[in-house]
């Protein structure tokens, strides 16, 4: 920001305009000068934000008054608001520079399909988007996005539906990816007098960096001391119900697997959990120093082992 | 991009309130990803909530006008940066 611009002058307003006559020179200018309206004119871009950083100190009563008592100074501290900031509410990017890129324009590809359209006939025959608009009294469609925890557990997460209803949505225990919901009349409403639709939701379980879905079956995977596995212990596991103490039974390798009951997901044929079955990682010390170097050395000339038999012959 | 915002980011990120961002999607101007777990918002959400709360709130536009605007917004958008599909 140019902070020997005045913000009067920017706006082009006496210092004596009311907050009136200064809004609407603000409107004025912003109209004109937004860069929605004219997307990719940098010079264009930098004149909106001048005009708004202007209009956050002059717009605003008090802030105005401490420009006038204190100056341009006032504004440049490092609480970093007012002029030269650019605003609180102009800290992303414009609509225009959403709108290029991967994956970017989604509300424009409704467009980018059917160009030999008539765009009036377009314009004036509703909404841009009419797919999203079902016949009445339709069901409706959606998928959604479940933690793993949630799907495991269990829970009831408010949705938004497409309408901007809010609703909580009962997760049962133990669902896996590509299950279903039904809410009952939670669809299009009918015409006069007939039911609404139903409301469908497939479940998307969001994967889990620590647990593995085997079944009923949670697996996760415990990296341990290669002392704590040649001489047993108990370590602290995360389960999904909380941490457990695991007894490690000596001589344990990597591969290993203890079950620990009923921390799995519901089983709703059963209605019982199934377990966690944690998977023995041995890592190696991080330094092997003389001492150890040295004993292994005496212990592996007498207790020699060939751990991969004969599959790695050729 | 981040597709995964949930109500309470695009509110404080656009600096609309939540309940105006529900107005705006019952209006459906603003169309989550997918409606989830009140989340599922992206970045052009975000700043599209920004625009329509300019053009409101700055610029004075009712809501027939942003419906027009946004409209010709998503039609010349789609001219400039995906015209080939």
């Amino acid at each position: 920001m140019n902070m020997d611009k005045d913000p009067y002058s920017v706006l082009g307003v006496s210092k004596t305009a009311g907050q009136d006559e200064i809004k609407k020179a603000y409107r004025k200018l912003a109209k004109k000068l937004h860069p929605d309206l004219n997307p990719g004119n940098k010079e264009m871009e930098r004149r909106f934000k001048e005009v708004t950083a202007a209009y956050d100190i002059l717009g605003d009563a008090e802030k105005r008054t401490k420009f006038d008592t204190q100056g341009a100074d006032a504004f440049n501290g490092s609480d970093g608001s007012g002029f030269g900031h650019q605003g609180t509410s102009r800290g992303g990017p414009f609509y225009y520079q959403t709108q290029s890129g991967p994956g970017g324009g989604r509300y424009a590809q409704g467009f980018a399909e059917g160009f030999d359209e008539d765009l009036l006939s377009s314009l004036f025959g509703g909404r841009g988007r009419t797919a999203r608009a079902p016949s009445k009294g339709a069901d409706q469609h959606y998928k959604m996005a479940v933690e793993f925890r949630d799907a495991v557990l269990g829970a009831e997460p408010e949705v938004i539906l497409p309408d901007g209803r809010r609703v909580r949505v009962k997760i049962p225990a133990g669902i896996e990816t590509g299950s279903k919901l039904r809410l009952a009349g939670m669809g299009q409403p009918g015409p006069a007098g007939t039911p609404a639709g139903d409301l469908f939701v497939e479940l998307d379980v969001k994967p889990s960096a620590r647990y593995r879905r085997a079944g009923h079956d949670l697996e996760v995977d415990l990296p341990v001391a290669f002392s704590e596995a040649a001489l047993g212990g108990q370590a602290k596991v995360a389960t999904v119900d909380g941490q457990v103490m695991l007894e490690i039974p000596a001589g344990v390798t990597t591969g290993s697997r203890l079950r620990i009951r009923g921390k799995g997901a519901l089983d709703r044929a059963t209605a019982k959990r199934g377990d966690q079955i944690t998977i023995i990682k041995v890592m190696m010390p991080e330094k092997i120093d003389d001492e150890l170097r040295e004993f292994l050395r005496k212990w592996s000339e007498k207790n020699p082992q060939n751990p991969r038999g004969e599959t790695h012959v050729s | 991009m981040s597709r995964n915002k949930k109500l309470e980011e695009v509110s404080r990120e656009s600096g609309v309130e939540p309940q105006t961002i529900l107005e705006f999607i019952h209006q459906e101007w603003i169309v989550p990803v997918e409606p989830g777990i009140a989340e599922g918002f992206d970045d052009e959400d975000v700043a599209r909530t920004r625009l329509i709360h300019e053009l409101r709130d700055d610029f004075g536009v009712n809501d027939e006008g942003i419906e027009i605007i946004l409209h010709l917004l998503d039609e010349i958008y789609a001219l400039h940066f995906h015209k080939e599909p």
